[in-house]
């Protein structure tokens, strides 16, 4: 979307979103001055008015976080950035529409493992998100996506995995081998939008059998 | 992923994850063409969440009349791969659209004044623009529909 | 003008198996150059709002052999047609139409290929990958008399997958079958495969 454009002052004006930390991001232009100053304002999807985002006006860094004013996840929403060079060229560039829903990634998830002599737990715990809920208080992940689910899976010698899955918090692989390494990895998953978070990884070595010494 | 719809006493499935999946390929690029962002077709005051459940079979019907009416058969592209994806989109609306015809033919599908009302609005919104720009627009939306009934 | 002069391609059919639908036909033989075929289809959307819409078969628009994968085109469980013509330079023949519409509800849904194995105490299995739509009902038991059937659902094929912890000097089964859920339906049951885990048992 170009609304008004000197040549190579702005681009790439786009939305960063992780667990629904939304961040508007753009780059100067080949040429751009450095002392080019950029304004940030926003609006919503259906409405007509542009807000100015105090904070980010005639603002030399190259990012704004939005976060708080694309916080309504029933919206639907426009960032737009206007670059002014010192020589009064000015360029203004419109992102896509942003959906917060659709467009946000989701972040690893944060595991403890603790093993034992024969089986390994792994504890998920939860993920606020920057989102208020009706009540004012931060939703989590799993408030916000009614079907995400975790998936568990402990890699056994590279050549098969152990698999778990649901939404409880506490997982437990059992009957594994006393004193060997295993690879546990765990992802979040939401299959109504599609997402899948980066694994996170835990290597986890089960306690020596002291059973019979 | 099959989902199920709970619409009042209609109770149906659908590949809602799948048709977003489809639909996410040509988003932007439909988006980008919708020139008017001042306005909106689908309204959070007209949602099927915010329509009381015995009304909401009612009001999707009308909404997937609409699209599969008006909107997927009038959508302008001489691209090859926007067309296979609108083909996509309106045979698996099609399909739900069949679902809910079901439950009309089982009587659980009642239009309320609520619904009506609604549907009426939203076809307000959609008749204020100019033909294409308003096949434009409500394609763009569909995401807002599938929202919609994802949350049913 | 190019109107109808090279014979039409004749003896269409769709043979579909495990959600892949290939679309065949007998060959039109004419002598010198090379012959090319285009495809085309039509969902029940289109034949009942916007008839005259045929779209151009996603791989097939033009190919030169006699089959066409249309797999990438039957997106929807409705009913689609399909339609060949034959093109040579400017020329094509007349159209050529499936005579029944074709839904991919219809596909033959094999017993999927399956490795039973062990490693120590783990029964192991891997699943044939059959692609994104698929998962497997994987039932196994303990072979003795009036033994409890244990049943676990496995998304994806391709992968070993430790299925159960066995007990020492047991033998156990296994068998599955394939799930299509955007079709509704699954395959037979596989042949149960078994392994056998030796002697000592766990220390308590």
């Amino acid at each position: 979307h170009v609304t008004e454009d000197t040549p190579g002052l702005l681009h790439h004006v786009k939305f960063q979103s992780q667990n629904f930390e939304s961040i508007l991001m753009w780059d100067s232009g080949p040429t751009s001055p450095p002392d080019t100053v950029y304004s940030v304002e926003y609006k919503t999807y259906g409405q007509r008015q542009w807000l100015a985002k105090a904070g980010c006006q005639q603002t030399t860094r190259k990012s704004c976080n939005l976060t708080m004013e694309t916080g309504n996840l029933t919206e639907l929403y426009y960032a737009r950035v206007t670059a002014l060079s010192p020589g009064g060229r000015s360029a203004t560039k419109m992102t896509d529409r942003f959906s917060p829903l659709y467009h946000t990634t989701i972040k690893p998830p944060d595991v403890t493992c603790v093993p034992k002599v024969r089986s390994i737990q792994m504890m998920v715990h939860p993920m606020p998100t920057p989102i208020l809920g009706e009540d004012g208080h931060q939703l989590t992940l799993e408030k916000i996506f009614q079907d995400l689910f975790y998936r568990l899976e402990l890699q056994v010698n590279r050549t098969y995995q152990m698999h778990l899955e649901g939404t409880q918090r506490e997982y437990e692989f059992v009957g594994l081998t006393p004193d060997t390494e295993f690879i546990g990895v765990t992802t979040i998953s939401v299959p109504t939008w599609s997402k899948e978070s980066a694994p996170y990884v835990c290597r986890v070595r089960t306690l020596p059998d002291r059973t019979w010494t | 992923e099959l989902r199920t719809l709970r619409l009042g006493s209609c109770v149906i499935t659908a590949n809602l994850q799948a048709i977003r999946n489809v639909f996410s390929e040509i988003r932007d690029s439909v988006q980008a063409r919708d020139e008017n962002i001042d306005m909106r077709i689908l309204r959070n005051t007209g949602s099927l969440q915010d329509t009381k459940p015995s009304d909401r079979c009612c009001l999707l019907r009308h909404l997937l009349r609409l699209y599969l009416d008006r909107v997927f058969k009038n959508y302008q592209t001489s691209d090859h791969h926007t067309l296979r994806i609108i083909s996509n989109l309106a045979n698996s609306f099609l399909t739900i659209k069949k679902d809910l015809g079901i439950c009309h033919d089982h009587m659980t599908c009642h239009c309320g004044k609520e619904a009506t009302e609604k549907y009426r609005q939203i076809l307000h919104h959609f008749e204020e623009l100019e033909p294409q720009a308003a096949v434009v627009k409500a394609l763009g939306e569909l995401n807002i529909l599938l929202r919609w009934m994802e949350e049913m | 003008n190019g109107v109808a002069v090279l014979p039409a391609p004749q003896n269409l059919s769709v043979h579909s198996t495990n959600m892949k639908h290939l679309l065949t036909w007998s060959p039109v033989i004419l002598p010198g150059e090379m012959t090319f075929y285009s495809v085309e289809y039509q969902g029940e959307y289109e034949s009942l709002y916007t008839s005259h819409v045929w779209i151009p078969s996603s791989s097939c628009s033009p190919t030169n052999g006699s089959e066409c994968d249309i797999t990438d085109d039957i997106t929807a469980t409705v009913p689609y047609n399909l339609r060949v013509r034959t093109t040579r330079d400017s020329q094509t023949s007349a159209w050529s139409t499936l005579e029944h519409p074709f839904n991919r509800n219809s596909t033959v849904l094999m017993p999927p290929r399956m490795e039973v194995t062990k490693d120590g105490f783990h029964l192991v299995l891997e699943l044939e990958d059959l692609g994104p739509q698929f998962e497997f009902l994987v039932v196994y038991w303990r072979r003795e008399p009036g033994a409890k059937e244990h049943a676990k659902v496995v998304r994806r094929g391709g992968i070993p997958v430790h299925l159960e912890t066995m007990d020492a000097g047991a033998a156990y089964c296994v068998k599955a079958q394939a799930l299509v859920k955007t079709i509704g339906r699954h395959s037979a049951f596989s042949q149960a495969k078994c392994v056998e885990v030796q002697g000592e048992s766990l220390p308590l």
